[in-house]
């Protein structure tokens, strides 16, 4: 038996999303040492290096710490953790703030809780 | 129930799978569907950045049960690596690992790959057993169906 009709809430199509309105990025200085990237939305392959390309300008006067406020991310997967990877070895402290428990359970499970640093 | 979708070998496929596992699990519970979206957006990720292939996405929801299956027709076989933590790439297959009940790899006879898993819901507090039998399964729909049944191949030819 085969029945060609999707069940009705299984979307027929996605819609294509270009990664514009699947993550947006806020960035502030409290202080002269200190990066605060807010990161809304989902950050996957498809707009990681566009988020990257967007913070480098930031992370070249050698500031020394960098907060990545996750609260309002929806979704991140390994190329959001690959990103974060290369954050924190550009700077002296990172701290990941506010992450997802499914996040934090895969990053202590493949020990990176100390380098990419939860706060809260 | 049990519907397949095929994915163009570019990035967007890679949200695009994630909506069309999300669109299969809705109802499910958050904890469930959240590993799900993470899993496929791994498997995706990995045909597309490592050996730049399409891929067929299948998602079957059974009850408490969800399999799913990216299938692409590249050579090669996927490696689950576990990297230093200083190393940046390789923890995709590694995140299956971590969060599936059971997951492999199927080589066909042409090239080609199967990468599947299992999943198995969080078991639900507070329910009878009489109720669990009333044919509404753990995420809220109705069950009953044989489990070949309500097969439908979508292709997305974008």
């Amino acid at each position: 038996m085969e029945d060609l009709d999707a069940p009705s809430d299984v979307p027929e199509e996605p819609e294509a999303q270009s990664d514009e309105s699947l993550v947006q990025v806020e960035v502030a200085s409290p202080d002269a040492d200190t990066l605060v990237v807010t990161l809304t939305g989902e950050l996957d392959l498809s707009n990681v290096e566009r988020i990257e390309t967007d913070i480098a300008p930031q992370l070249e006067s050698g500031r020394q710490r960098m907060i990545v406020e996750a609260r309002d991310l929806e979704f991140a997967d390994s190329s959001a953790i690959a990103l974060w990877l290369r954050w924190s070895s550009q700077v002296e402290h990172f701290e990941l703030r506010n992450l997802s428990p499914l996040l934090r359970r895969v990053l202590t499970a493949m020990g990176l809780e100390q380098r990419l640093e939860f706060g809260t | 129930m049990k519907l397949s979708r095929s994915f163009p070998a570019e990035a967007s496929s890679v949200p695009a799978a994630r909506r069309f596992a999300a669109g299969m699990l809705s109802g499910a519970p958050s904890e469930l569907l959240e590993a799900v979206e993470l899993m496929v957006s791994e498997l995706a990720t990995n045909c597309i950045r490592h050996v730049n292939a399409s891929f067929e996405l299948t998602i079957e929801r059974h009850g408490d049960k969800v399999h799913v299956e990216v299938r692409d027709r590249a050579e090669g076989r996927p490696a689950m690596r576990s990297p230093a933590p200083v190393d940046t790439q390789g923890r995709g297959l590694r995140i299956v690992d971590l969060l599936a009940a059971r997951w492999g790899v199927r080589y066909d006879a042409d090239a080609g790959k199967t990468v599947w898993f299992t999943l198995l819901a969080p078991p639900q507090d507070e329910e009878p057993e009489d109720q669990r039998s009333s044919g509404r399964d753990l995420f809220g729909t109705t069950s009953g169906e044989p489990a070949s049944s309500g097969q439908a191949q979508i292709t997305n030819a974008a």
